[in-house]
This record gives structure tokens, sequence and C-alpha cells, in this order.
């Protein structure tokens, strides 16, 4: 219910990783759409099952402060894949951008994105992991997590409606360039986050 | 004074002057308002009329849209925060806009909000509360009537990097080439900045891109966030507004960051104007493309002779086009012109300039003249 009521939130936080990313890489290719759109799923599947799990295995030891500067990092991380991804495809015959393409976590970016998505803290999470604070059980913080990310990955299936434009050239242009802004920008959130602490 | 090939005649120039000052003019006469305020609503008029008369005789566009382009950006920057040049005083606070109008982009965060607000004002029946949706319709009015040419001819920004950009007569970068793929990033800031911003539920583009909030401010209570806002301000300011419009000779800011010109290019494409090439009379001696402030034509746009949607309607490579290649047009036609009055008033780019003309007029209007009479009233020893 929880991720059922929350679920708005994670679409506007989720779009500006994957809506370029989808507009960039999916080439009108329907099949490739679904597979970059489970993938990301998959990613914020596992991150939150995970967190889940390690929120309610650590409840007894854990002060109650969430590691914030953890989140800022992998808000920085994912800016700094985005920016790689988007790189070598805007500036395609600068050789020091050309290399970016065998950077690992390239081949599977939706996965990584998702995943950094997903540990990305944001109200309604917070409310998730109190509840699975008191619950002190790794096993209630899995299934706990898995429910609610079933409740928020329903608001996330709209975003299936950009796969039928992204055969358009300019569009491809588009997205890719804001994979790369969108880099940015989470490079930038994720330095300030850190600073701040 | 030159005159170009496509130069009107005296009395038509002289007409259409008189007919664009009068039109703008009957803001000043309508209504009852101070005399150093009528005074300044008719002497915007006749500035924007005689803008209009010197495009029209000497058939050079460009040069005096940026007359009039530069002044009204000032005339803004001025007429918001007086108190950066000093003139704090109270001759310079407005009672009636405190604030500059609210860009578009900003809105995204608000949107679903003043959706709300309009619903209710639609039920109340009170017109009073249609602020937001008024906003709208003036966007639509403009949109139809000039499309892309708002950011040529009435954005209150534009003026400030075409002024950098016309400081110097030749580029210290003559032979910068920007990548075609390049002039997409509008649309891309566009793309990310409306997601960000739906996100945070704040106008992100407006808190910490924008290098022009040199008319609004910082809005969030931390020093530290506050601080790092004006290091970023100041940096893309100094960059995309000053330093690269004078090493480039070009529109930085405009051309490659502002996201409602991304909009304003998609929208724009509603209205009929644009700017077309004459594949025949076409030479590719490419004086076009140096020229073009807003990196809109390449050497793409050459060989397939079309012009991006990105364009501004500016009017500098049609000044600058030796053959007649490039021009004004309506769905890429032209109008059969016949030469001598009054058959030569019966061409795009009259209706063009006249349409954007006033609405740029009517844009500065909101704010130059009462500028113009808080200058008088301070001349004449206002506290």
């Amino acid at each position: 219910m929880l991720g059922l009521a929350t679920g708005p939130y994670c679409l506007t936080a989720c779009a500006p990783m994957l809506v370029p990313y989808v507009l960039a890489s999916v080439e009108g290719r329907r099949r490739r759409g679904l597979l970059t759109l489970g993938e990301f799923l998959t990613g914020r599947f596992l991150a939150y099952v995970l967190f889940g799990a390690a929120a309610g295995f650590f409840s007894g030891r854990f002060s109650g402060t969430l590691p914030a500067r953890g989140v800022a990092a992998a808000v920085f991380g994912a800016g700094v894949l985005m920016l790689l991804y988007s790189l070598p495809k805007t500036f395609p015959t600068v050789r020091m951008c050309a290399h970016m393409n065998a950077f690992p976590g390239l081949r599977r970016l939706p996965l990584a994105l998702g995943f950094l998505a997903g540990i990305n803290i944001c109200p309604p999470f917070l409310a998730g992991v109190a509840r699975v604070l008191e619950s002190g059980s790794a096993g209630f913080g899995g299934v706990y997590f898995a429910a609610f990310f079933a409740g928020t990955s329903v608001y996330l299936l709209p975003l299936a409606a950009a796969l039928p434009f992204t055969h358009i050239k300019r569009l491809q242009s588009i997205g890719t360039l804001a994979c790369g802004v969108a880099g940015l920008w989470f490079m930038g959130t994720g330095v300030v986050g850190l600073l701040k602490g | 004074m030159k005159r170009a090939e496509n130069a009107k005649s005296f009395r038509g120039s002289f007409l259409l002057a008189f007919l664009l000052a009068a039109a703008l003019s009957t803001a000043a006469l309508w209504r009852e308002e101070g005399e150093f305020l009528t005074a300044a609503r008719l002497g915007w008029a006749c500035f924007v009329g005689a803008i209009a008369f010197l495009i029209f005789y000497t058939g050079r566009i460009s040069r005096w849209r940026a007359l009039f382009f530069i002044v009204s950006a000032w005339a803004f920057v001025a007429y918001f925060k007086a108190f950066i040049f000093g003139l704090g005083n109270n001759a310079f606070f407005s009672p009636k806009i405190q604030e500059v109008p609210f860009c578009h982009i900003a809105i995204a965060s608000s949107f679903l909000n003043a959706l709300y607000q309009q619903y209710l004002a639609f039920r109340s029946g009170s017109w009073g509360l249609w602020g937001p949706l008024s906003l709208g319709v003036l966007w639509l009015g403009v949109t139809l009537a000039i499309g892309q040419g708002w950011c040529s001819w009435a954005c209150y920004y534009g003026g400030l990097d075409e002024g950098f950009g016309r400081v110097l007569k030749k580029p210290l970068f003559r032979d910068f080439r920007l990548p075609e793929r390049m002039r997409d990033l509008p649309a891309a800031v566009l793309l990310v900045m409306l997601f960000v911003s739906l996100s945070a539920l704040l106008p992100v583009f407006c808190l910490w891109v924008c290098p022009l909030k040199v008319t609004t401010a910082f809005l969030d209570t931390e020093r530290a966030t506050r601080l790092i806002q004006l290091a970023v301000f100041s940096i893309s300011g100094a960059l995309s507004l000053v330093l690269l419009p004078l090493a480039l000779k070009k529109r930085v800011f405009c051309g490659l960051l502002c996201p409602f010109g991304a909009w304003q290019a998609f929208w724009g494409r509603i209205n009929p104007f644009r700017v077309s090439i004459d594949g025949d009379k076409c030479t590719g001696c490419g004086r076009c493309l140096k020229v073009c402030p807003t990196f809109v034509l390449n050497d793409g746009t050459l060989q397939n002779q079309t012009v991006s949607a990105y364009c501004n309607r500016c009017g500098e490579c049609v000044d600058a086009c030796s053959t007649g290649a490039l021009s004004y047009t309506v769905w890429g036609r032209s109008l059969p012109v016949r030469p001598g009055f009054p058959g030569e008033l019966a061409d795009v780019r009259v209706f063009f300039v006249m349409s954007a003309l006033g609405v740029g007029g009517a844009v500065g209007g909101v704010y130059v003249p009462d500028l113009m009479s808080r200058i008088f009233s301070w001349l004449a020893g206002a506290p």
C-alpha cells in the first residue's frame, strides 16, 4: 500500500535516468525497449530487497541514522555512468571519449541505473525503512521492500509510452545528449550531498 | 543611408512605422496615468516605430532588430534590478510587478497545482484568479504570431548575449564549428530539467542552472546551498552570456542552453513564418553559416536546403546572403511582390517584421515605459 500510495514520486525520480537512456539506445526496437525497462526494474528490485533485508538485519545494531554519504555516492555513480554512456556517442571522433565505451558498467547500464535509483533514499523509502527497523528481521525487510517495489513499479510502466518514438533519429540524439546532461546533474547533486554529509 | 535591394520606399516604410507606433500608442492614450508615464509610453511606441522604419527603408533587418532587442533586454534588467546599478531608491521600486514574469520552465514544478487553481477559478467564475491561464493564452497568441521568432524579437533576456556577441567585429575563434548534434542540447536540457523539476517540485533550472537569475532571487534558505547556486550562476553567466558570445560572436546561451528556446522551437511549428533557402539561388558560399548567431545553419542545412525549427528568424542570414537565396516565407512559399508603393507591402518580410515588432513592442511596453518614467521622476528629484 505504501508503494501504491507513493509511487508517483518514484516515477519522477526514475524518469530522468531511464527516459534519456531509452530514447538514446532503443532505436525503435520494441523487444530491446522492453528488455531495457525489465533490466531497470530488476536493478531496482535487487536494490530494494537487499536494502530491505540489510535494514531488517541491522535494525538491532542500527542507531537510526542512514548512510547519507552512501546515497550521495550512489547518485554520483549514476551520474558518472550516464556521462560515460553519453560522451562516446556525442563525440565519437574524440579518442578519449571512444575509449569510454569499454567501461564495464555500461554493458548493463539499465540494471546499474535501476540499482542506483533503488537505493536513492526518498521520503516514501524512509517510511518503509522505519517500518522495517521496527521489525528487526532480515526476511521481513526483504519481503516488505519486494512488495514496496511491486507497488511503486506500477507507476513506472507508463514510461514504456516513450518506446514507439524511439525510432526518431532526432529523439535518439536528444536522448544521448540528455544522458550527458542528466549525468552532470546527478554528479553535481552527488557531490553536494557528499560535501554536506 | 546605404539601402539593400529589397528596401521599401520612404512612403511605404513610413506608413508601416506609423501603423505600428499608433497601435502601440493606444496603451498610452487609453489609460489615464501620470504625465511621465504617458510620455514614456509614447516615446517607446515612437522608438519601436523608428526601428520598423529603419528596417523597411534600409532593407536591413538584423542590425536594427538587434538595437531594439538589446535596449529591451537591458531595460528589463534595469527595471527589475535597478539596485545592481546603485539605483536603490524609491523611484525604482515598482508597485506593480515586483518579480520577473514566470519563466515557462519554472512552471513544471507547480503545473498540477496551477491546473487545480484554474479548475477552482473556473468553478468560482472569478476572472481575477485566471492569472496562469491568461499567461498560457498569451503564450499561445505569441507562438501563433511569431513562433520561434520570440527568441530574437521579444524575449526579454536574449538581448544580453546578443549584445556581448556584437562587441567585437570579428570572432576570436574564426574556424569554430559546433558538431551538428550539439544543437539539440537545449532540448536535452529541457527534457532533463522537466523531470528533475517534477521530482524535486522546485523550478530546478531556475534555481541551479539559469544564468539569467540576474533578475530574480536565490531562494534556498541554507547559506551553503545559496553559495553553490551563486557560484554556478556566476560561472554559467560569465561563460554563456559574456565570454563565449564575445569570443565566438554567437548567442551561446540562447543557442545551446535555453530550454525555453527548445520548447518554443517545438511549438513554433504552428506559426506559418519560416526562413527558407532557394536552392537555385544558393551558391554555397557559407556566409550565412558564419553569421547565424544561434548555430542553426550548418553544412547539412545547405545540402538539404532546409532550415531547422530552432531558427529564431533574426534575419542575420537573410541580410548576409548576397544572392537573396535566404528569405522569409509562409510555410516555404513567397508572395508575388509588385515593385513600388503600395504593392511592395504585400511581402512576407513585411508581415513577419510587423508581427514580430508588434509582439516585441508590446512585451517591452510592459516595463520599458515604466522604467523610463521612473528615470524621469528620479531626475526630477523623487526620493
